[in-house]
């Protein structure tokens, strides 16, 4: 009981912490598609070089650790601007980190569309360019909403890392309370109910999302 | 149009797939107005040779002319950018229907029909709408315009599929096997529309196995074996006297079952 009352005094606090979260995961998860959208384009319509390019960065943000992609990019930013705001340097850490798995479960969803779908494009005389925005990736995000829900959520899941950039999300902002008080157990148990609601929202949403667009089958 | 109205001419046509030589020799000419069945055993090219047409597969060698554009065999860099600008041209006045419709799944019927009207030939959308429902009643799908691909039977769907092939005005059309994917209370259907496109006057080639069609409604049957055209003539001399012993076996073993 004691430690509610700890939870509900420093609830402020905590409600900043919550909005960073947020804000930092949504920017990051948008940013991501993007990446993992132009990502795929490259790999699907570039030269030889292009690909192999995308191909070694998807097997390098795959490969690593992100708390080390965080540093790299951290101080590669630093010496660019030392003026950047930390906000930013985490949304393109996620972003980047996030696009590489996006462009990867896109791959997916492209070899799932069958060749019959692009020939029928083609034999009626569509650019690549229609064939693929109007014929080919709408039937692409259908297939694979499950995989990105999964991987929406998983930038969520990471983004506690962005503490040691000190960007004072959920968990960082747990635990400077926790320092304060000494009382660790409250703020973690709360923070944990809060990951799990965010989580749990967008799992609905996209679910809402797919029901109304259910048609496949 | 030169040479009697020859709009579809293909000559000496090859196609390998590394060592695998599925068209060897392919030399034809379809003229306006035609109707031409690709009959044959399975593996004989058929469905290769119609896929070169409009450059779904490049040819290895020879030549493929549609109404004067012309698409070269080989695969060099510049032979692939001259055939690519070729079939653009081609793709225009050529439709083709798939033995497995490949509608788009994630659109309505009527999506379906209007979509290239609207994105490639750059029609006002009331106007493709309009000339969409025009050819949705003429296959008899205007009740399902608003139904998804899915929702409906094969022969519907490849009735849809005929519509929107229809939709950009194509002056040759192209079927592949339209029938071999459907349960056989379908299968008339599809026909009876591919007959009144041939008597509107439509050119056809059309590869299949439904023999009744060919010798009904086509005015030539070519008969194709091993990667050559071995026979091509009216569907009377073809059915009643094939003159190469493939031929003759093929029809015993497919006319007497």
């Amino acid at each position: 009981m004691e430690g509610f009352k700890l939870v509900i005094e420093y609830m402020p606090y905590l409600m900043q912490g919550l909005m960073y979260t947020v804000l930092v995961s949504i920017c990051a998860i948008v940013i991501a598609l993007c990446v993992g959208v132009i990502l795929s384009l490259l790999r699907l319509t570039g030269n030889g070089f292009i690909k192999a390019a995308v191909n070694v960065y998807i097997s390098f943000v795959r490969g690593t650790p992100l708390l080390v992609q965080i540093f790299i990019i951290f101080y590669a930013l630093a010496m660019i601007g030392p003026n950047i705001p930390a906000f930013a340097t985490g949304v393109i850490a996620l972003s980047l980190n996030s696009g590489g798995f996006m462009a990867e479960i896109i791959r997916g969803g492209l070899t799932a569309v069958p060749k019959g779908q692009y020939e029928a494009a083609q034999a009626l005389g569509m650019s690549r360019g229609k064939m693929l925005t109007r014929i080919i990736f709408p039937q692409v995000f259908r297939i694979i909403i499950p995989q990105l829900t999964s991987e929406f959520i998983n930038v969520i899941k990471i983004s506690p890392m962005l503490s040691v950039i000190s960007i004072v999300e959920l968990t960082r902002t747990a635990q400077r309370l926790y320092k304060q008080t000494y009382e660790p157990i409250p703020f973690f148990i709360a923070i944990a109910i809060f990951y799990f609601i965010i989580c749990a929202l967008l799992e609905e949403i996209v679910k809402r999302q797919e029901k109304r667009k259910k048609i496949l089958g | 149009m030169d040479n009697n109205n020859v709009v579809v001419k293909a000559l000496g046509v090859g196609k390998n797939y590394g060592e695998l030589q599925v068209l060897k020799d392919i030399n034809i000419e379809v003229k306006e107005g035609e109707v031409v069945s690709i009959i044959g055993p399975s593996g004989s090219g058929k469905s290769t040779f119609l896929r070169c047409l409009n450059y779904l597969e490049a040819t290895s060698k020879g030549e493929v002319s549609i109404y004067n554009n012309v698409l070269k065999g080989g695969n060099g860099t510049v032979v692939r950018k001259h055939n690519e600008k070729a079939a653009r041209e081609i793709r225009k006045s050529v439709g083709m229907v798939f033995q497995q419709f490949n509608l788009w799944p994630h659109m309505t019927v009527l999506e379906n029909v209007i979509e290239t009207p609207i994105h490639v030939k750059k029609i006002k959308k009331e106007e493709a709408v309009k000339k969409a429902e025009e050819l949705l009643r003429k296959v008899g799908m205007y009740e399902k315009r608003n139904s998804y691909p899915l929702q409906l039977s094969g022969g519907q769907q490849q009735r849809v599929a005929i519509a929107r092939a229809l939709a950009v005005e194509p002056k040759i059309m192209l079927f592949d096997e339209p029938t071999s994917a459907l349960d056989p209370e379908f299968v008339g259907e599809v026909l009876e529309v591919m007959k009144g496109l041939a008597k509107d006057g439509m050119t056809m080639i059309v590869v299949t196995h439904e023999m009744g069609f060919a010798s009904e409604v086509s005015d030539r049957v070519c008969f194709m074996d091993g990667g050559y055209i071995i026979e091509d003539d009216t569907p009377e001399n073809i059915f009643k006297h094939p003159k190469t012993e493939r031929a003759k076996q093929f029809f015993s073993k497919i006319l007497n079952v």
